[in-house]
């Protein structure tokens, strides 16, 4: 079986005058895992559901491979999808809900139960094709409905928020399974979340959305180091933003200099500091290593929380800011002055709206 | 209830006591709450019935005897009203599903404001007595009737035809009037059924014929069972509207039972059709609660 990419043109939907999808581009490469990832209501359920086929768009154009699916009725386009509160069919046992697709299709009776039963067998339940979908627990009909999506062979696979109603850590399991059926089947996955952390676990790339437009796409390790604008620095991970005055063509933070990691001149108007709180280290007094910029502040409170100590510290202007270290070491007592460090390869610098 | 079992099972005595007896109070409470329409209910359904069993086992003489029973045995014509009873009653219920399913269907395609009023035009009907609608009726199907009249200037019959005083009148005003009956318990169902559900089966590959046939309609089954039922049931019974649009002609049991009591006042035999009649109806409920809680056991409606 081949899988095939998607292409998504200029991708625009308004109810009324309200627009929910804003000229969205995005290319899905063949066998790519896929995560939209955004806040409620920017726009990725409808983004899914164009892709479906159940939401025809204002205008752009939906390519599976190189045919347009815009306009072709969601029982032709040939996609598994997997819905958030599973939509099992509560009048038919696990095994005929798993067979529906493959009966709309021309397959034998016999062909159908092999693959009903392979089906099963992906998601290791094949004890329970009698059963009706009320007889099941959450994380098997989670399980059930991956396994009638990918049933009939689909070239795509488009799951909307799959793992919402399950507790965490059947959610983290499913997540590791997912991602490891994806990778036996090869095939082109379309996944909405709105978890970040679900987004950079499973994701070969991670399209950020925000009020129906693309706001960054990228793997989730270059999302999080190099978040692209504010939005995406803000929305992934426990940043601190720090606004940034310009003197002299240098960018000061409370009047000390701030070297970024990028050139000065590509950073626009308003400039912003980004800072993961992993990344900053507490000084010593004195000392300076070479390529780190200095933030000097006061230490305002240190909370042990089991794996790490969250440390803030308040800055000359009141702004506070996070940092994350695995003891205790190196800090001085609540009030005092702190000297952080952060390496200048680290420092993320962003235009403002 | 329980809750409080479950409650009590746990190791903190204290509070389960308390629920315990917060659940009991409430209980009381609601129960002297209810006591009024219990006695409404004791007073107009249960000494009435209670006498009217009693009655059916009275004899001419006035003495305790079977020959009321024995009479609906023996005299072929009281089977036969039955039988007519139970005909109509399933005609009836035919037509409504096959007026009414399309009807329930349609409603819920409607976009939200004209729901409000196709209910509302389903439901208004209840507001006007069941006299003055049956009366409407004799009014459209009278031989100069707006009905014949209509098929008359359209050319679809020469000379009217009899709509009235027959079981065809008859047919026409029960369904009428017994359609929003299993209208709303079947908007209901439809309404139900989750629209994922739907998606879910195009997804798959459904058009949408295969959809209805596979989703929609057996989801809508339980909903088109019960308002079938209150039909059927409320069919059975019905007096007004047979007894006015028959014209004489149809002859159902309660119109026999009325009868027996105004012309002739013959208590015991009333009584005795009133049982059967009673006691029939009782079946058919059971039947379909049966009938509902087996395919509930297995084929649940609701995940
Ligand atoms: N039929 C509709 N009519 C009007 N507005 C709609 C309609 N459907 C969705 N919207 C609006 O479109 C926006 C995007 O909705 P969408 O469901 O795509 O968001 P989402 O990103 O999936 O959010 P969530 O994470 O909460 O599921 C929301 O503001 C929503 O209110
Ligand atoms: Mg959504």
């Amino acid at each position: 079986m081949t899988s095939l990419p998607i292409s998504i043109r200029s991708l625009t939907k308004a109810h009324g005058a309200l627009t929910v999808l804003d000229g969205v581009d995005l290319d899905v490469r063949s066998g790519e895992f896929m995560t939209l990832l955004g806040p409620s209501g920017s726009g990725k359920t409808t983004l899914l559901m164009v892709i479906a086929g159940f939401i025809r768009p204002s205008s752009g154009q939906v390519l599976v491979g190189d045919k347009d699916m815009t306009r072709v009725p969601p029982h032709r386009r040939d996609l598994g999808m997997v819905f958030q509160n599973y939509a099992l069919f509560p009048h038919m046992t696990v095994g005929e809900n798993v067979a529906y697709p493959l009966k709309r299709r021309s397959y034998s009776k016999a062909e159908i139960a092999d693959k009903v039963n392979a089906a099963l067998k992906i998601v290791q339940l094949e004890a329970l094709s009698e059963r009706y979908p009320s007889q099941l627990s959450g994380g098997q009909k989670q399980r059930i409905a991956l396994a009638r999506a990918v049933s009939f062979d689909p070239r795509i696979l488009l799951m909307d928020e799959p793992l919402s109603a399950l507790d965490k850590k059947l959610r983290e399991h499913m997540q590791i399974e997912i991602r490891d059926l994806h990778d036996r089947l090869g095939i082109t996955t379309i996944y909405v979340t709105h978890d970040q952390r679900e987004a950079l676990t499973m994701s070969d790339r991670i399209a950020v959305i925000n009020e129906g437009r693309i706001a960054q796409v990228d793997a989730p390790a270059a999302l999080y180091e190099k978040p692209k604008n504010l939005f995406v620095a803000d929305f992934i991970g426990d940043s601190t933003i720090l606004p940034l005055h310009r003197e002299a063509g240098r960018l000061m933070l409370n009047g000390a200099p701030i070297h970024p990691g990028c050139a000065p001149e590509a950073i626009g108007t308003a400039p912003h500091l980004v800072i993961r709180p992993e990344k900053l280290e507490v000084l010593r007094d004195g000392q300076l290593p070479a390529g780190q910029n200095l933030i000097e502040g006061a230490l305002r409170s240190a909370l042990f929380q089991g794996d790490s100590v969250l440390v803030q510290v308040e800055l000359a202007d009141g702004a506070v800011l996070s940092l994350r270290q695995p003891g205790r070491h190196n800090l001085p007592e609540p009030g005092h002055r702190i000297r952080l460090g952060l390496p200048i390869a680290d420092t993320v610098v962003l235009a403002g709206a | 209830m329980t809750a409080a079992s479950y409650f009590t099972g746990s190791d903190e005595a204290g509070s389960a006591a308390t629920l315990k007896d917060d659940e009991r109070r409430e209980r009381l409470a609601i129960a002297g709450l209810s006591l009024p329409a219990l006695l409404l209910v004791a007073v107009c359904l249960i000494i009435p019935v209670g006498s009217l069993l009693a009655l059916s086992f009275i004899g001419a003489q006035g003495n305790l005897s079977l020959e009321n029973y024995q009479r609906l045995i023996d005299n072929k014509a009281y089977l036969a009203i039955f039988l007519t009873t139970f005909e109509i009653s399933a005609v009836i219920t035919l037509i409504c599903m096959l007026l009414g399913y399309p009807l329930a269907y349609f409603i819920t395609l409607l976009p939200p404001r004209a729901v409000g009023f196709a209910m509302l035009a389903i439901i208004l009907p209840f507001w006007t007595s069941l006299l003055v609608r049956t009366y409407a009726w004799m009014v459209l199907l009278q031989k100069q009737g707006l009905v014949n009249s209509t098929l008359l200037k359209l050319g679809v019959i020469d000379e009217p035809i009899a709509l009235l005083h027959n079981y065809a009148g008859t047919v026409i005003g029960m369904s009428h009037i017994m359609l929003p009956f299993l209208v709303l318990p079947l908007y209901g169902a439809m309404k139900a059924i989750d629209h994922d559900l739907i998606r879910a089966a195009a997804n798959l590959g459904a058009g949408p014929i295969v959809r209805f046939w596979t989703v929609s309609f057996p989801l809508s089954l339980p909903g088109l069972g019960a308002g079938a039922l209150i039909v059927f049931v409320l069919s059975l019974g019905f007096y007004v509207t047979p007894a006015l649009l028959g014209g004489g002609k149809v002859t159902m049991v309660a119109m026999r039972i009325q009868k027996s009591v105004a012309l002739y006042p013959n208590w015991g035999a009333a009584s005795a059709l009133a049982v059967v009649l009673l006691v029939v109806t009782a079946l058919v409920l059971l039947l379909g609660l049966w009938i509902w809680r087996r395919n509930r056991g297995n084929r649940p409606v609701m995940s």
